[in-house]
C-alpha cells in the first residue's frame, strides 16, 4: 500500500529503527480530578503492532487513560512513554506528533468544513504534511472517497465514525486509540466498523481499544485490561476475562450479596383501576433524525418502584429527559398526577411533583449542602415548611445535615449523591426518578442509598429507579422494564429476569430483528454499557 | 421542541426588525426627476440627519431658501422661469455613506449643485465635488480649514482667527489678571485651536498659563483644574466636546476654582448648556449669527422657526442653511444656466447678501462675521460686537 | 502622586463598579455579552431626566423610581426576546442586543434630541474637605451608593434562597429546571436586575457629568474592561476592578498625561487578559 511506503520513508519517520517498533508504556499512571481519584495507578504495556482493549464498567478510568495518554489531560502521578519518548509531559500536540492519536466516541468533526477538508486538517499536525494523492488513499481506506466533498454535518453516523478514524490516520500515527468507536453501531454497520479497526491494525499500527460491545473486543484483541475504580482489575486473553468471576461480579454490582431486602412486600399494594401516578402512552422521543425511543409505554403507581433496566443506548436517560420534558416527545402521551404533561416546561413538571435525581448527580459543586437543599424545595415555601423538610432529609441522610455548609464539591462520590436524592426529596415528591444512582459508588455507599430509598418508598412516594446495577435494581423493584435499542423487550415481575438466561434474553432479545448475531452476545457486554452521551471517568 | 423554535422563530424576527428600524430609519428620499429643460432645477445635499452629528437645523435653512425661490416662481435659467427641487439625502453621519449618497446625486439625480453637512464631512465632501465637477456650496466649517482643492467648493463661514481676536478683544475689557488656561481635546482640531488661541492671546497681551489637552471622554479635570488654580489663571478657555464641558464645568464648581471669564468653544454652543442651569450661567460662547445683530433675513428666520427653536444657536444653524442655499440659487440665477462651470464661475463673483451677510469669496472662501454671546438663565444673549448687544455679565455660574 | 489624584481615581472607580457590575451579573448568569448595557445606563438617565429636570425632583429622590421603571423595560426584553434566542445560536442574542443598543439610542435621539443633557442637583456642583483634600460631593455619594448597592447585591446573591435560585440557574440551567426553577423567569429577573444597576449608574452619571443619545458606548466599553480585570462571578472583585480602573486612569493622567490615559488603561487591560485569562480578583478554576 502506498500509504504504509510513505509511512516508513525516513522523512517521515526521523528514526524509523528505534521509534517504529516503539512500544507504549505506560508506567504508575494516575490522575485525580478535586478529589475524586479517576485513575489510580496503571501500568500497560502495548508492543508494537499489537492490539489491546481496556474495558471496565463506567467511571472505571477507560477514557481517563486514553485522555492521559494522548495529553488532553495531565497525570498527577506517572509516566507515558512511547519507546525513548517521553510523553506525559509533552503538549497535546507534539504528542500527536509523536505518533499518537484518538479516535473519539462522539465523532466532532468541523462543522461547515467538507469530509476531505477535515481529514486535511487532521492531516496538519504531520511532518511533511501529507501530499493530495495520500489524503485520497486515507479517504479510499475508510470508504469516504465517493463522499469527499460532502459537507462533515451531512454525514449519518457510521461515516462520521469512518471520519473521525479517517482524521486521526492522517496524523500518520502509530498508536490508534478508539474510544468506543463501534458504541451505538448496529447490524453491518457494526461489521464495517470491525473491519475498519481490523484494517488499521493489519496495517501495523498499534491499537488501543476502549470498548464495551463484546464482539469488536473479542475479533480484534489478543489481550484485554479489566479497569475498575481506576485500578487495574484484571487482565488476560479475551476468553480469560470472559468467564473471569470477580469482572462479572463487577459488571453485574454487588447485588448477589445484598440480594438482602427479601422479597419486599409492594408497599401499596395497587388495585389495578388505581390511577397511575405516571403513565407514558406510546411515546416516541429522539434527537436529531436518530430515534432513541420509540412507541414506549409504561406505568407507574401510587407508591410503586419500577426500576428501568436497559443495555448501552437503549433508550434510558431519553427516557428520563422525555419524562422531564428537557426532551419533548415526537408521539404518544406523557400524563402525571391526573395531568396531561406532554408539553409542559420542565420547572412546571418539577412543581407538579415529580422530582428527578440525575445521572452524574449535577449537584450545584459551588453551592453549600444547604443551598443545594433548599433549591429542591420551592422558592415560594414558606421557611418554616422549608426547615421541616430539611429536617426529614436530614433524618434519611444524616451526612447531610453535618456538612450543611460545607461546599458541595468537596463531598465525596457518594454524599454528593445522597445530597442529590436529598435535593429531589425536598420538593416532597410523588414520584422520584433515580438515574443511575449507585454509579461509581463503593458497596457501602449504595447500601445507604438503597436503604433511603427503601424508607422514602415507604412513606408513598413512588420510584422510577433507572439501574445500570441490576442485581440491586431487581431486588428492590415492584415492577421491571428492561429497554432494547428504544423499544420495550421484558416488563413485568422483576423476578422473572433473575437469572441469567433471561437477562441476557431481555437485553439482546429476540425482538431485534436488525441484528441477526445478537444472540452472540455473552453477559460481559451487556450491562457493562453507557449510552452515547455519557462522559466517563471526568467528574470535573 | 416545536414550540420553542416557534418562539425563536419569532424572537428572532424581533431582532431583525429593531436592527432594522434602528439602522435604516432615515433616508426616504425619493430619486425622481432629471434636471430636463422643463422640469425643476435639482439641487441636492447628503447631510447628517441621525447619529453622532444630526444637522435638522441646516436642512430647514435649505428648506427655507427653496420655499421662498420657489414662491417667486423659480429661478429664471436660459430665459424660463424654473423651480427649484432640493433634494436631501440622510447620511446618518458616515463618511462612506455620503460619498454614496453625493454621487448618486450628481450622477442619477443630475443635481446641478450640492450643499454641504457640517465639519470633517464638507472636507470630505470637496474632493467627491471636485471629482463629478459640480460647484459645492457649505459653511459650518471655518474658512482656515477647508483645503485646497480644484476650485468647485466654496466655504462661507466664520474664521478661526477672527474668532479668536474677538474674543480677547472682549476680555481685554474685562477686569481680569491676564492669565489664561487653555484646555482642549486632544485631537487634531482641538491642538490647533489651542495653538491657534494661544498666540492670538499672547499679541493681546494675555499670558497662557497652562495649556492642557484631555481625551475625548474624560470624565475627571482635576489635573486641569489643578492647572488652574495654581497658576490663578482667570481666564478660561475650553475646546472639547460638550460632555466633556459639562463634566469640567461642574468638578470646577465643587474643587472651587473660578475663572473670572470662561468661552466653551464647541461645547457651549450646544442648547444642551441649558440644562447645566444656573451653574452655565455667564459662560461665553461664539456664534455665525444674532438675532440682534441686524442681519438680513432675521425676521423671516425667527417668524418661521423662532418656535421650532427657541435659542440662537439652533436659529443661527437655520440662518447658515439659508445663507448657503441662497449664494448657490444666486449663482444659478446669474450664470443663468445649470452648466457646472458657468455655475462655478458665477459663484466666483458672487455679491449675494443673505442671512449671514454680504459674500465675497476669495481663494472659494468667503468670511462672514463672528459674534460672542453669553449664557444667561437658559438663552444665549449678544454680547459682542456691542452694537445690538448686551453689557457683558460676569462669569456668575462658577461664582 | 499627591492624595487628591489617588482620591478622585477612587471616587470615579466606584462609578465604573456599578456600570461593570450590572454587565457582569448579565455575562456570569445568562452568559450573554450584553451590548445595549451602556443604553439602559443612559435609558436611566433620560427617565430621571423626566422627574428632575420637567417635574423638579432631586435625582437622588428620583433614583429608586428610575432603576425600577428601567427594569420594568429590561424584564419583558429579556423574558420574551432574548431568552428565546439564549436557546439557540450562541450569536443570535449578541446582535439581538446590538440592535437594541441601536434602536435605544435611534428612540433617545427621537424622544430627547440630540443635544447633551445633564440632571442638575445641588451636590453635583458642591465639594466637601476630607482630610485636606477638595473632593466633588457626587462622587462621594456615587461611591457610597455603589458600596451600598455592590452589598446588596452580593447579599442579595449569596445569602437568599433567590439568590441560590440566581446561581444555581448560571451554573446548570438544565438541573435548575429540574428542581422545578423557572430558569427563563430567573434570566428575566437577573437581567432587571441589572438594569436597575445599570440605572443607577446614569442617574449619578447624568448628576456627576452629562449624556447624550450615543454617550452609552463608552459605558459599555468601561463596565466591559471592568469585568475583564475582575473575572466572572464575584461582586467584590467587580467593585475592587472599578476602583482599580478609576485608580489606574487618574494615576496615568498624572503620570503621562491626559492623552495617554485610555492607552495605559487599555494596555493593563490587555496585560490582565493575557496573563490572568480569568481577571485579577478572581482564584484560577480549579
Amino acid at each position: 500500500m502506498k500509504k504504509l511506503d510513505a509511512e516508513t520513508t525516513p522523512e517521515a519517520r526521523p528514526n524509523p529503527d528505534t521509534l517504529s517498533g516503539a512500544p507504549l508504556q505506560v508506567r504508575g499512571l494516575s490522575k485525580r480530578f478535586g478529589g475524586v481519584t479517576a485513575l489510580d495507578g496503571v501500568d500497560l504495556s502495548v508492543a508494537s503492532g499489537e492490539a489491546v482493549a481496556v474495558i471496565g464498567p463506567n467511571g472505571a478510568g477507560k477514557s481517563t487513560l486514553l485522555k492521559l495518554i494522548s495529553g488532553v489531560h495531565r497525570p498527577t502521578e506517572g509516566e507515558v512513554w512511547l519507546g525513548e519518548q517521553r510523553l506525559d509531559r509533552m503538549p497535546a500536540h507534539r504528542i500527536t506528533r509523536s505518533g499518537i492519536a484518538l479516535a473519539h466516541q462522539v465523532p466532532r468533526p468541523f462543522h461547515g468544513l467538507t469530509v476531505r477538508e477535515n481529514v486535511r486538517v487532521g492531516a496538519m499536525a504531520s511532518r511533511p504534511h501529507p501530499h493530495p494523492g495520500e489524503i485520497d488513499e486515507i479517504l479510499a481506506r475508510c470508504r469516504l472517497d465517493t463522499k469527499a466533498s460532502r459537507p462533515a454535518d451531512s454525514l449519518r453516523v457510521l461515516d462520521l465514525k469512518r471520519l473521525e478514524v479517517a482524521r486521526a490516520l492522517a496524523t500518520r500515527p502509530r498508536v490508534l486509540m478508539f474510544d468506543e468507536v463501534a458504541a451505538g453501531l448496529v447490524g453491518r454497520e457494526l461489521d464495517e466498523a470491525i473491519d475498519l479497526i481490523r484494517q488499521v491494525h493489519d496495517q501495523g499500527i498499534t491499537v488501543l481499544l476502549v470498548e464495551h460491545i463484546e464482539r469488536v473486543v473479542r475479533e480484534l484483541v489478543d489481550r484485554v485490561l479489566v479497569l475498575n475504580w481506576g485500578r487495574p482489575l484484571a487482565e488476560g486473553t479475551p476468553a480469560e476475562i470472559a468467564t473471569n468471576e470477580e469482572v462479572r461480579a463487577v459488571y453485574l454490582g454487588d447485588g448477589d450479596r445484598a440480594q438482602a431486602p427479601p422479597a419486599r412486600t409492594a408497599a401499596t399494594g395497587p388495585a389495578p383501576d388505581t390511577a397511575a401516578v405516571l403513565a407514558l402512552e406510546s411515546v416516541s422521543a429522539g434527537y436529531g433524525d436518530m430515534v432513541a425511543l420509540r412507541d414506549f409505554s409504561m406505568r407507574v403507581e401510587a407508591g410503586q418502584i419500577v426500576t428501568v433496566l436497559g443495555a448501552n443506548g437503549a433508550g434510558k436517560s431519553t427516557l428520563c429527559a422525555t419524562i422531564m420534558g428537557a426532551v419533548q416527545a415526537r408521539s404518544g402521551s406523557v400524563h402525571a398526577l391526573g395531568q396531561d404533561i406532554t408539553g409542559m416546561a420542565t420547572h412546571r413538571r418539577a412543581r407538579l411533583g415529580i422530582a428527578h435525581c440525575q445521572e452524574g448527580r449535577r449537584i450545584f459543586t459551588g453551592l453549600s449542602v444547604a443551598e443545594n437543599l433548599m433549591l429542591g424545595a420551592p422558592l415560594a415555601l414558606a421557611k418554616d415548611e422549608v426547615r421541616g423538610r430539611m429536617e426529614r432529609v436530614h433524618a434519611i441522610f444524616p451526612v447531610l445535615a453535618e456538612r450543611a455548609t460545607q461546599q458541595a464539591g468537596t463531598m465525596s462520590g457518594g454524599q454528593q449523591q445522597m445530597l442529590a436524592v436529598g435535593r429531589a426529596l425536598m420538593a416532597d415528591p410523588q414520584v422520584l426518578i433515580c438515574d443511575e444512582i449507585s454509579l461509581g459508588l463503593a458497596p457501602v455507599a449504595i447500601d445507604a442509598l438503597y436503604g433511603a430509598l427503601a424508607e422514602i418508598n415507604s412513606q408513598g412516594v413512588a420510584i422510577v429507579l433507572v439501574e445500570q446495577n441490576v442485581k440491586r435494581a431487581l431486588g428492590i423493584a415492584d415492577h421491571a422494564v428492561v429497554l432494547s435499542r428504544g423499544r420495550v423487550s421484558y416488563t413485568g415481575d422483576p423476578a422473572g429476569l433473575l437469572s441469567d438466561e433471561a437477562l441476557d434474553a431481555a437485553y439482546f432479545g429476540t425482538t431485534d430483528d436488525t441484528t441477526p448475531e445478537a444472540g452472540s452476545y455473552s453477559l460481559l457486554a451487556a450491562p457493562v454499557s453507557r449510552p452515547l452521551s455519557a462522559s466517563e471517568g471526568d467528574p470535573s | 421542541m416545536i414550540r420553542t423554535t416557534h418562539r425563536r422563530a419569532y424572537a428572532l424576527a424581533g431582532a431583525a426588525l429593531l436592527a432594522a428600524a434602528a439602522g435604516c430609519a432615515g433616508n426616504a428620499s425619493s430619486s425622481s426627476g432629471s434636471s430636463s429643460d422643463d422640469g425643476p432645477i435639482v439641487i441636492g445635499t447628503s447631510i447628517s440627519l441621525s447619529g453622532n452629528t444630526v444637522l435638522n437645523q441646516i436642512r430647514d435653512g435649505y428648506l427655507l431658501a427653496v420655499e421662498q425661490a420657489n414662491a417667486k416662481g423659480g429661478l429664471e435659467v436660459g430665459g424660463k422661469k424654473r423651480k427649484v427641487e432640493l433634494k436631501v439625502l440622510d447620511n446618518r453621519s458616515d463618511t462612506n455613506t455620503m460619498i454614496q449618497q453625493v454621487r448618486s446625486l450628481v450622477l442619477t439625480d443630475k443635481a446641478v449643485g450640492l450643499l454641504g453637512s457640517c465639519c470633517q464631512q464638507n472636507i470630505d465632501m470637496q474632493g467627491q465635488a471636485d471629482a463629478l465637477k459640480v460647484p459645492l456650496v457649505m459653511g459650518a466649517l471655518p474658512i482656515e480649514l477647508l483645503p485646497k482643492g480644484k476650485g468647485y467648493t466654496w466655504d462661507s463661514f466664520q474664521s478661526l482667527a477672527d474668532g479668536a481676536k474677538d474674543f480677547f478683544e472682549v476680555a481685554a475689557g474685562a477686569k481680569t489678571n491676564k492669565k489664561t488656561l487653555i484646555v482642549t481635546n486632544n485631537d487634531a482640531q482641538g491642538i490647533s485651536t489651542g495653538k491657534l488661541w494661544a498666540g492670538t492671546g499672547e499679541k493681546a497681551g494675555f499670558a497662557i498659563a497652562a495649556t492642557k489637552s484631555v481625551p475625548t471622554g474624560t470624565t475627571d479635570f482635576s489635573d486641569v483644574i489643578k492647572a488652574g488654580t495654581s497658576s490663578g489663571a482667570q481666564v478660561l478657555i475650553a475646546s472639547m466636546t460638550p460632555p466633556d464641558c459639562f463634566a469640567m464645568w461642574k468638578q470646577m464648581k465643587a474643587l472651587a476654582y473660578k475663572p473670572k471669564l470662561a468661552i466653551g468653544l464647541q461645547c457651549a454652543q450646544t442648547p444642551g448648556w441649558g440644562s447645566l442651569g444656573k451653574l452655565g450661567n455667564g459662560t461665553l460662547v461664539q456664534l455665525n449669527w444674532s438675532d440682534t445683530a441686524g442681519l438680513p433675513d432675521t425676521d423671516l428666520i425667527v417668524k418661521k422657526y423662532g418656535k421650532k427653536y427657541t435659542n440662537l444657536t439652533d436659529l443661527g444653524s437655520v440662518a447658515l442653511g439659508l445663507h448657503e442655499a441662497t449664494i448657490l440659487m444666486d449663482a444659478i440665477s446669474a450664470a443663468g444656466s445649470t452648466d457646472a462651470a458657468a455655475l462655478n464661475k458665477a459663484l466666483a463673483k458672487s455679491t449675494t447678501v443673505s442671512a449671514q451677510g454680504p459674500v465675497k469669496f476669495v481663494d472659494n472662501k468667503s468670511v462672514s462675521p463672528t459674534f460672542i454671546g453669553q449664557w444667561e438663565d437658559g438663552a444665549i444673549k449678544q454680547v459682542w460686537p456691542a452694537k445690538g448687544g448686551s453689557p457683558l455679565a460676569s462669569l456668575s455660574g462658577l461664582g | 502622586m499627591s492624595l487628591d489624584v489617588l482620591a478622585a481615581g477612587i471616587l470615579a472607580g466606584g462609578l465604573y463598579a456599578l456600570i461593570g457590575l450590572g454587565i457582569s451579573l448579565v455575562f456570569g448568569v445568562l452568559g450573554l455579552m450584553n451590548l445595549a448595557h451602556g443604553e439602559l445606563v443612559i435609558g436611566g438617565a433620560y427617565l430621571a431626566s423626566l422627574l428632575v429636570v420637567d417635574s423638579g425632583w432631586d435625582p437622588l429622590l428620583a433614583l429608586p423610581l428610575t432603576m425600577a421603571g428601567v427594569a420594568l423595560i429590561a424584564y419583558p426584553l429579556q423574558r420574551y426576546l432574548l431568552t428565546p434566542l439564549l436557546r439557540g445560536d450562541k450569536s443570535a442574542p449578541l446582535v439581538a442586543t446590538f440592535g437594541l443598543s441601536l434602536l435605544a439610542q435611534a428612540l433617545f435621539q427621537g424622544g430627547f434630541g440630540t443635544h447633551p443633557k445633564s440632571l442638575p442637583a445641588p451636590y453635583a456642583t458642591s465639594g466637601i474637605s476630607v482630610l485636606g483634600l477638595r473632593i466633588q460631593t457626587i462622587y462621594l455619594i456615587a461611591f457610597g451608593l455603589t458600596v451600598l448597592l455592590c452589598a446588596v447585591t452580593h447579599l442579595v446573591l449569596t445569602r437568599t434562597r433567590a439568590g441560590s435560585a440566581v446561581r444555581a440557574a448560571s451554573a446548570d440551567p438544565a438541573t435548575a429546571a429540574v428542581l422545578g426553577i423557572n430558569v427563563p423567569k430567573v434570566y428575566a429577573m437577573t437581567f432587571a436586575g441589572a438594569a436597575a444597576l445599570a440605572a443607577a449608574g446614569g442617574v449619578l452619571t447624568g448628576v456627576a457629568q452629562s449624556f447624550t443619545p450615543s454617550s452609552g458606548m463608552p459605558l459599555l466599553l468601561t463596565g466591559m474592561a471592568v469585568m475583564a480585570l475582575a473575572g466572572i462571578g464575584s461582586v467584590g472583585g467587580v467593585f475592587l476592578a472599578g476602583v482599580a480602573l478609576g485608580v489606574l486612569q487618574s494615576v496615568s493622567v498624572q503620570l503621562f498625561g491626559g492623552g495617554m490615559r485610555d492607552v495605559v488603561v487599555y494596555l493593563a487591560f490587555f496585560l490582565v487578559l493575557a496573563i490572568r485569562p480569568q481577571g485579577l480578583f478572581r482564584k484560577a478554576a480549579g
